[in-house]
């Protein structure tokens, strides 16, 4: 469903991505972790069409990002870290220029239900800044699910939330799979990685560190059986010297998937 | 509402006209709402009255100046011939120096709906060309109302429509020359040698005109110095353009000017298709360039909106700040130990020595020698020189005695956008308001001082004949004393109505804009004025009553306690106006003044 093939992005002479390659299965959610500045924001901003890639390829349910981006994009919903909204649209109207962006049939029905289930109904009428953070997020996720999207892509979901926006956000994230969506999300919350995710793609300095599910690590790496994502996590980004108590671990590992 | 969405098929072009409708709409609404408040209707009116002043005065201006103005018309030849040359000259600038141009940034929330929408990127830009014609279309007409005022009767439909025509079309043309040099400038810097292959040609053009355009103009160097006047000069540069390489460079510029300077309606007509086509291929151009608009595009729209929240916020200058490629040292080094309102003094003094730096003072005094020496190139003498560039320092320097407070901001203003985290230090209102006023006063009577001393070197050059000799020192420390003062009581006005008014200053979530903000502008100025008057007139009586009673016993020196006296009354009132105001801004809740979002 999403199909990316030697991702490269290049910012002058510093390479952000390098030669990423990954997909992500219909049904699937891969988490996308790697530390500050690995290029994770870089790799979702290409897939979503927002920057173009220096080399490499991008398919979104087939259809290749660079040359058909338009049924790329009918198909995909990306959440971004900061809900941006436009500034003299209410909520509801956000919702009505998003189900004519994408040609959402039942629209008015659909983006009734999201408000209900978000908690916006009574902010229908609302302006941006007149939200709160969360409300601001939780209105991002609603434009980025009404045209039900089969891919997509998030990059910190739960950022600004409440407690029960998060786990209403967790609920959505696993419907949107269950129902067939492909799901990249990105989030420097492990244990949300660890919960949701099928598999888990760790990146440094834009490549790949890892790529499998938790328990095939512990196939290339014995000694880190039993431990949880995070010290996973900080061993296969440690960099020499670091001492974070486990191994470098700069060799690629590819899964079995 | 649900019409717009009821179909099944994507719409891009129907969603992004429904957004341009829905949002001009929406912010007329906002508008209107935010006019029931009175304040802000006070200001709406105000600034309406300004606008309405202004183009009033334009047509019912007196028949001096009306003939004055219809003297606009009149264009000489060699002005016609030269008026290509600034537009090259600005497009030699765009694709040598220019940043990605704004007119194709795209605001965060496009980028994050529009770029990941089902939408080809030649919709996008049509989009963003079509938003921005709004602003064309502003300009266009009031360069229109402009010339019907100065036409003063003789400019008629004809002739309005004819000049709007020609004055769009060189608007968008240079609009669109922006957006693709830009372009083609991104491609080069940032796909490096693959971009340079990709765009060779547009490079080669550009490099080609420049190097046709730059030898016409060294040709004439020589004959350029030699000239009598300046007009004289000019006609040689005119000239110089008639040469045949530059005559091609710049035919496509003479082509799109020919509408604006076409005299009737048959020379405008004749000289129509040439300005269209030089459009029309700009628009081409754009469209057709496949260097990718959408990352600068997308940084172009991040910085924009940066700039705004940080205006929003009040921090502008800190934007700017954070763009530094080097960060010079505050004035002073701030001590763990001591009174904790300096350190509030210091951080505001260390954000004007990053501001005030001392390369731009040198910068600034190297324009005024450079003015001292142009001035005797022109025949002045080196005496009439140096007091022509002294009394501009004075002049400048008075300038901001009259209006410093409302730039320099570096106190309460500065920091009203971050109210709430102000507050929760531990210190009282009064010394906040302390330091806060004090740095911005250091700050504004350094920049003064620095204009009197730079008009003082010049003097030296060229001094006075000032008797008795002393007059001038009295009058030069009577100003250093009298500076401090009178600063802080003019910034504590602005901090007042910072404090009083935190709505009308330029900070806070419901920022107002356009007409309101002319509007709140011409009354806090006329109200700081006012304010001015009324605080310089206890000084000035007190000063008057000490001197008439002690003129008797000390005749001229009784100038002396009566400067002292009124002086130390001015400082008075400075401190008072801080105590009120800390008060008052102990009581001052962030989240009713508007100033949290």
């Amino acid at each position: 469903m999403i199909e990316v093939q030697s991702l490269q992005k290049s910012y002058g002479d510093v390479a952000a991505v390098r030669g990423l390659s990954f997909s992500v299965a219909a049904g699937e959610v891969l988490g996308l972790v790697g530390p500050n500045g690995a290029g994770k924001t870089t790799t979702l901003r290409s897939l979503a069409g927002i920057i173009h890639p220096t080399s490499g390829r991008v398919r979104i349910a087939g259809h290749d990002l660079r040359e058909d981006p338009v049924s790329a994009k009918r198909v995909l919903s990306f959440i971004p870290d900061e809900p941006h909204l436009f500034e003299h649209l209410t909520v509801e109207e956000h919702l009505v220029f998003v189900a004519r962006l994408y040609g959402v049939p039942d629209a008015e029905r659909r983006w009734l239900g999201l408000l209900e289930r978000l908690e916006l109904a009574d902010r229908r009428k609302s302006f941006p800044d007149q939200l709160s953070r969360g409300m601001k997020q939780k209105l991002a996720i609603a434009c980025a699910l009404l045209h039900r999207p089969r891919a997509l892509v998030l990059d910190e979901p739960l950022t600004g939330l409440d407690p029960a926006g998060m786990r209403r956000m967790k609920r959505i994230i696993v419907e949107q799979a269950e129902d067939g969506a492909a799901v990249l999300l990105s989030s420097h919350i492990l244990q949300l990685v660890e919960e949701l995710c099928d598999r888990v793609l760790v990146i440094q300095d834009g490549q790949a560190v890892f790529i499998g599910g938790l328990e095939e690590i512990v196939e290339h790496r014995p000694e880190l059986e039993g431990r949880g994502l995070e010290d996973v996590f900080l061993a296969l980004t440690e960099r020499p010297g670091e001492g974070t108590g486990g191994a470098a671990g700069r060799e690629p590992l590819e899964s079995g998937r | 509402m649900s019409p717009s969405a009821a179909g099944g098929h994507p719409d891009v072009r129907g969603a992004l006209a429904w957004l341009a409708l829905r949002s001009l709409r929406n912010r007329g609404a906002r508008l209107a709402s935010r006019l029931k408040d009175p304040r802000y209707l006070l200001a709406f009116l105000a600034g309406l009255g300004y606008f309405g002043w202004i183009f009033g005065s334009m047509f019912l201006g007196d028949s001096e100046s009306s003939e004055v103005a219809r003297d606009v018309f009149v264009v000489p030849p060699w002005a016609e011939a030269l008026a290509p040359l600034p537009l090259a000259l600005l497009a030699v600038g765009w694709w040598t120096l220019g940043k990605y141009h704004t007119a194709l940034a795209f605001d965060p929330a496009e980028v994050d709906f529009l770029f990941s929408a089902p939408a080809t990127r030649r919709t996008l830009i049509r989009w963003k060309l079509a938003q921005k014609q709004v602003a064309v279309l502003i300009t266009v007409l009031f360069a229109l109302v402009y010339l019907l005022a100065a036409g003063a009767g003789r400019v008629g439909p004809l002739d309005l429509l004819l000049r709007g025509v020609g004055l769009w079309l060189l608007v968008t043309t240079i609009q669109l020359h922006q957006i693709a040099s830009s372009l083609v400038r991104t491609a080069a810097t940032q796909q490096g040698r693959a971009g340079l292959r990709h765009q060779w040609l547009p490079l080669a053009v550009f490099l080609v005109a420049l190097l046709a355009l730059g030898s016409a103009l060294h040709a004439v160097l020589p004959a350029v110095r030699g000239a009598a006047d300046v007009s004289r000069a000019l006609m040689v540069v005119a000239e110089a353009l008639e040469d045949p390489g530059a005559r091609l460079v710049l035919l496509p510029l003479r082509w799109l000017l020919a509408p604006t300077f076409a005299r009737e309606p048959l020379a405008w007509l004749l000289a129509l298709p040439g300005a269209v086509a030089v459009l029309a291929l700009h628009y081409l151009w754009v469209l057709r360039t496949d260097a990718g608009f959408e990352e600068g595009a997308a940084e172009a729209g991040r910085e924009r909106a940066e700039r705004r929240r940080a205006l929003v916020k009040g921090g502008l200058a800190g934007f700017e700040l954070s763009r530094m490629r080097s960060v010079p040292r505050p004035w002073f080094e701030l001590r763990p130990a001591g009174h904790p309102a300096v350190a509030l003094l210091w951080k505001n003094l260390a954000f004007a020595a990053r501001l005030l730096r001392p390369s731009a003072g040198l910068l600034l005094g190297a324009v005024f020698v450079g003015s001292y020496f142009l001035m005797q190139a022109v025949g002045e003498s080196p005496r009439e020189a140096a007091t022509i560039v002294a009394i501009m320092a004075f002049t400048l320097g008075g300038m901001t005695v009259a209006g410093g407070s409302i730039f320099i901001r570096n106190d309460l203003r500065m920091d009203l956008g971050k109210l709430d985290l102000l507050k929760t230090y531990p210190l009282r209102g009064r010394d906040v308001l302390a330091a806060e006023l004090a740095a911005s006063t250091v700050t504004l009577t350094v920049a003064q001082l620095f204009f009197l001393y730079v008009g003082l070197a010049f003097l030296l050059v060229a001094p006075p004949k000032l008797e008795p000799w002393w007059a001038l020192g009295a009058g030069l420390v009577g100003v250093l004393l009298l500076l401090p003062p009178l600063n802080a009581l003019l910034l504590g006005a602005q901090n007042a109505l910072a404090v009083l008014f935190p709505a009308w200053t330029r900070v806070g979530a419901n920022r107002p804009g356009g007409i309101e903000q002319m509007g709140m502008f011409m009354l806090t100025f006329l109200g700081t004025v006012l304010f001015l008057a009324v605080g310089l007139l206890a000084p000035a009586v007190f000063g008057a009553g000490v001197a008439l009673r002690l003129v008797g016993p000390m005749g001229a020196w009784a100038a002396l306690p009566a400067a002292a006296g009124a002086w130390l009354v001015l400082w008075g009132e400075v401190v008072l106006l801080v105590v009120l105001l800390g008060d008052a801004y102990d009581e001052l809740d962030p989240a009713d003044a508007g100033l949290l979002r």
